[in-house]
C-alpha cells in the first residue's frame, strides 16, 4: 500500500515537475518568439529607411558618373600605369617560383642527394628575391606617384566646378557638407586609389597566375579544387554591393554632421545667448551615436565577408587535401607536385581572402566617387557664351528691358524696364522683398533673367565676357565679407600685384588709413577671420577702399550703410562720396537719408517700379516714397531721442 | 606665389613619358636584367626538366 502510494505521489511529483519544466519551456520559447519577431521588425524597419534613403540617392549613384569623371582622368597616366601594371605582374611572378623550387627538391634534390642542383635552387631563390625587391619598389614607387597626381586632379577638378557653380546653387548647399566633399571624400578615393589598388592589382595577377599554375601542375585536380571560386566572387561581389550601400548613407550623414557643425560653430554666440550648448550637445552626440551604428554596419559587413571567405578557404583546402592524396595514391601525381599545388593553393587562398576584405575599401571608395560626381554633375548655371565680348571698361550706360526673375518659380521681378545714363546715380527703395537685391545680383549675374533683357552700353550683358563684367562693376555690401589675412591682403585683393602705395591711397579716399596707421602693425594688421577685430564700420570702410582699388565704372551699393549706427554711417558716407565719384552708381537703400542726393529714385513694389523721380519730386506727390520717408523720419527721430 | 586672376591655372602635370620613367629606373632595370640572365643560364645549366 505503502509502495503505491509512494508511487502515486513520486508520479504527481514528477507530473508537477513536467508540467512546471514544459510551462517555463513554453513561456520561454514564447518570450524567445517575441524577442525574435521585434528583432525580425526593428531589421525590417532598418533594413525599409535604408532601402528609402538609398533609393532617394539611387537616381544619383549611378555608375555612369564613375565612369564619365574619372575614368578620363586615368587617360593622360597610361604610361604610368601601364609601367606599374607590368612591373607588378613581374613582383606576382616572382612569387610562384618557392613552391616548383620545393618540387624540385622533393622530387630532384632528396632521392637523388643532388648537392649541385640544392646549390642552384638556393642561389636561385636569392636572385629570385633580388628581382623581387627591385620591382616590389619600381611597382610601388609608380602607383603611389600616379594615384597623387590623379587625386591632385580630382581636387584641381572638383574645386574649379565649384567655383564656377552659381550664386544659387550656394544658397541651396550647405558649405559644411561641401566641405566633407572635398575633404574626406576625397580622402577616401585617396585611400582606394593608392594603397588599396596596388593590393588588388598584386592579388588579382597572383590569383591568375597562380590558376595557371595549378591548371599545369595537374588540371583535373585544379578543376575539383576551384570549385569553390564561384562562392567566393558570390561573396565578394554581394557585400561589395551592400557596403557600397551603406557607404554613401554613411558618408552623407558625415556631411550632414560636418554641416551642422560648421553651422555651430559659427553661429556660436547665437548657442551661448539662448543657452543652447546642451541641447546642440545632444544633438551632436545623437548624430554622433547614428554615425557610430553606421560605421559598426559596414565593418561587420566587412568582417562578414571575411568570416564567409575563410570558411570557403577551409572547404577548398580540405577538398584538395582529400583528392590531393588520392590521386597521388593512384599514382597520377608526384609527392613533389602534390606539395608544390599545395604550397600554391596556400598563396591562391589568402589573395581572395585579401579580395574580399578590400570589398569594404572598394565599395567606400565607389561611394565616394559618386558623391563627388553628383556633385560635378551640378550644372552651371550661369557660364559665359562662346566667343564673348571681352573689353576692359565700361561707359556705364545701364538698360533693363523687360526683365523679368522668377527665383524657384515665385516671380521676383516682374517686366521691369529702366534706362541708366553714364555717371548717373540711381537708387533704388522700397519696403524688404520688393526684390531691390534682385536686381543688382542680376546686373553682376549671379543669376540670369528669366525673360527680357538687361544691357551695358548697348550690349546684352550674357555676351559679355563674365570676369569683364564683374571685374567692371564693383559691389560693396550690407555686410562686408573680409578673409582673415591682414588689411594690406584685403585691400589688395581687389588688384593683383597692387603696390602699398595704391592701398593707400585707396585707404586715403576710403576714411580708413588714419585708424590703419594707429595699428601696431600698420597695413600688416591681422583683420582675424571675417574681420573679427574690427567693429562694422571699420570693416566696411575697409571693403570700400578695396571696390576703390578694383576702380569699376558701375558702383552697386547694397545697402551699404544700414547696418552701422549713425557715427559710423557718416563717416562711411564720406568714403562712399568719394567711390561714387565719376561711377553710374546704383544704390540700394534702406535709410532714405543718404539718397537724398540721387539723380533719379525708383521706389519698387512687388518687383515693379511703383514711383520714379528725384527726392523733391517724389516728396511733393502724395505715394509710397513720401510714406516711407515720414516712417524714416521717425524712426531717425526716435534713434536721436535714444 | 600668388595666381594672377587672369593667369592660367596649372593643368594636370605634365605627361611623363615611357622614356623619363624607364631613365628614373635604369640601375635598377640593369641590375634585374643582370640577375635575370644569371638565373637563366643557372637554370639552362642545372637540367631541370
Amino acid at each position: 500500500m505503502l509502495l503505491i502510494k509512494n508511487t502515486k505521489y513520486y508520479q504527481s511529483m514528477t507530473y508537477d515537475f513536467l508540467r512546471i519544466v514544459v510551462s517555463t519551456l513554453l513561456s520561454f520559447s514564447a518570450k524567445l518568439n517575441n524577442t525574435i519577431m521585434r528583432i525580425k521588425m526593428k531589421t525590417e524597419t532598418i533594413r525599409k529607411t535604408a532601402r528609402r534613403n538609398f533609393s532617394e540617392r539611387l537616381n544619383l549613384a549611378k555608375p555612369f558618373i564613375i565612369k564619365k569623371h574619372f575614368l578620363p582622368l586615368l587617360k593622360p597616366y597610361f604610361l604610368l600605369i601601364a609601367g606599374a601594371v607590368i612591373s607588378l605582374i613581374i613582383f606576382s611572378l616572382t612569387s610562384l617560383t618557392l613552391p616548383y623550387v620545393l618540387k624540385i627538391a622533393i622530387d630532384d634534390v632528396l632521392p637523388n642527394k643532388n648537392i649541385r642542383l640544392l646549390t642552384v635552387g638556393i642561389i636561385s631563390i636569392v636572385l629570385i628575391f633580388g628581382i623581387r625587391l627591385i620591382f616590389f619598389y619600381i611597382s610601388h614607387y609608380l602607383t603611389y606617384y600616379t594615384s597623387q597626381k590623379i587625386l591632385f586632379d580630382i581636387r584641381r577638378k572638383l574645386f574649379q566646378h565649384l567655383q564656377k557653380l552659381s550664386v544659387r546653387f550656394y544658397q541651396t548647399h550647405r558649405t559644411g557638407k561641401l566641405i566633407s566633399n572635398v575633404i574626406t571624400d576625397v580622402g577616401v578615393i585617396q585611400q582606394l586609389i593608392s594603397s588599396t589598388l596596388i593590393n588588388l592589382a598584386v592579388h588579382c595577377f597572383l590569383i591568375i597566375l597562380v590558376m595557371i599554375c595549378l591548371f599545369i601542375i595537374n588540371w583535373q585536380l585544379a578543376l575539383i579544387c576551384l570549385v569553390v571560386i564561384p562562392f567566393h566572387a558570390a561573396n565578394f561581389l554581394y557585400f561589395k554591393k551592400e557596403i557600397r550601400k551603406n557607404s554613401l548613407v554613411r558618408q552623407e550623414k558625415v556631411s550632414e554632421i560636418s554641416g551642422n557643425l560648421a553651422e555651430i560653430l559659427t553661429g556660436s554666440t547665437v548657442v551661448k545667448s539662448f543657452a543652447k550648448e546642451k541641447t546642440e550637445s545632444k544633438h551632436f552626440i545623437t548624430d554622433l551615436r547614428k554615425l557610430f551604428d553606421m560605421n559598426l554596419t559596414i565593418v561587420m559587413q566587412g568582417v562578414w565577408s571575411s568570416t564567409f571567405a575563410d570558411i570557403l578557404v577551409l572547404i577548398g583546402r580540405l577538398i584538395a587535401l582529400g583528392s590531393g592524396a588520392w590521386f597521388v595514391f593512384e599514382g597520377h601525381m608526384s609527392i613533389g607536385e602534390f606539395v608544390c599545388f599545395y604550397s600554391y593553393l596556400g598563396m591562391l587562398f589568402p589573395s581572395i581572402v585579401q579580395l574580399s576584405s578590400l570589398s569594404q575599401v572598394i565599395a567606400q571608395g565607389s561611394a565616394s566617387m559618386t558623391r563627388i560626381g553628383r556633385l560635378l554633375e551640378e550644372s552651371v548655371e550661369v557660364e559665359d557664351e562662346k566667343n564673348p565680348i571681352t573689353t576692359d571698361s565700361f561707359k556705364g550706360n545701364i538698360e533693363f528691358k523687360n526683365v523679368t526673375f522668377a527665383y524657384y518659380g515665385k516671380a521676383i521681378i516682374k517686366d521691369f524696364s529702366l534706362n541708366i545714363k553714364p555717371g548717373q546715380s540711381i537708387a533704388f527703395v522700397g519696403q524688404s522683398g520688393s526684390g531691390k537685391s534682385t536686381i543688382a545680383n542680376l546686373l553682376v549675374r549671379f543669376f540670369d533673367v528669366t525673360g527680357g533683357s538687361i544691357h551695358i552700353d548697348g550690349n546684352d550683358i550674357r555676351k559679355y565676357k563674365m570676369s569683364n563684367l564683374r571685374k567692371n562693376i564693383g559691389i560693396v555690401q550690407q555686410t562686408p565679407f573680409l578673409f582673415s589675412g591682414t588689411i594690406f591682403d584685403n585691400i589688395s585683393y581687389a588688384k593683383d600685384g597692387s603696390s602699398l602705395e595704391e592701398v593707400i591711397e585707396a585707404a586715403k579716399k576710403a576714411n580708413i588709413h588714419e585708424f590703419i596707421e594707429e595699428q601696431e602693425d600698420k597695413y600688416d594688421t591681422v583683420v582675424g577671420e571675417n574681420g573679427v577685430n574690427l567693429s562694422g564700420g571699420q570693416r566696411q570702410r575697409l571693403s570700400i577702399a578695396r571696390t576703390l582699388l578694383k576702380n569699376p565704372d558701375i558702383l552697386i551699393l547694397d545697402e551699404a550703410t544700414s547696418a552701422l549706427d549713425n557715427h559710423s554711417e557718416k563717416e562711411v558716407q564720406k568714403a562712399l562720396e568719394a567711390l561714387m565719384k565719376g561711377r553710374t552708381t546704383i544704390t540700394i537703400a534702406h535709410r532714405l537719408s543718404t539718397i537724398k542726393n540721387a539723380d533719379s529714385i525708383i521706389v519698387l513694389e512687388n518687383g515693379r517700379i511703383k514711383q520714379q523721380g528725384n527726392h523733391n519730386e517724389l516728396l511733393s506727390k502724395d505715394g509710397p516714397y513720401k510714406e516711407l520717408y515720414l516712417l524714416n523720419q521717425e524712426g531717425e527721430h526716435d534713434e536721436t531721442k535714444k | 606665389m600668388k595666381l594672377k586672376n587672369d593667369e592660367p591655372l596649372p593643368a594636370q602635370f605634365k605627361k611623363t613619358s615611357l622614356k623619363t620613367t624607364l631613365g628614373y629606373f635604369k640601375y635598377w632595370l640593369c641590375l634585374s636584367a643582370v640577375m635575370f640572365a644569371t638565373l637563366t643560364y643557372l637554370l639552362s645549366t642545372a637540367g631541370i626538366q
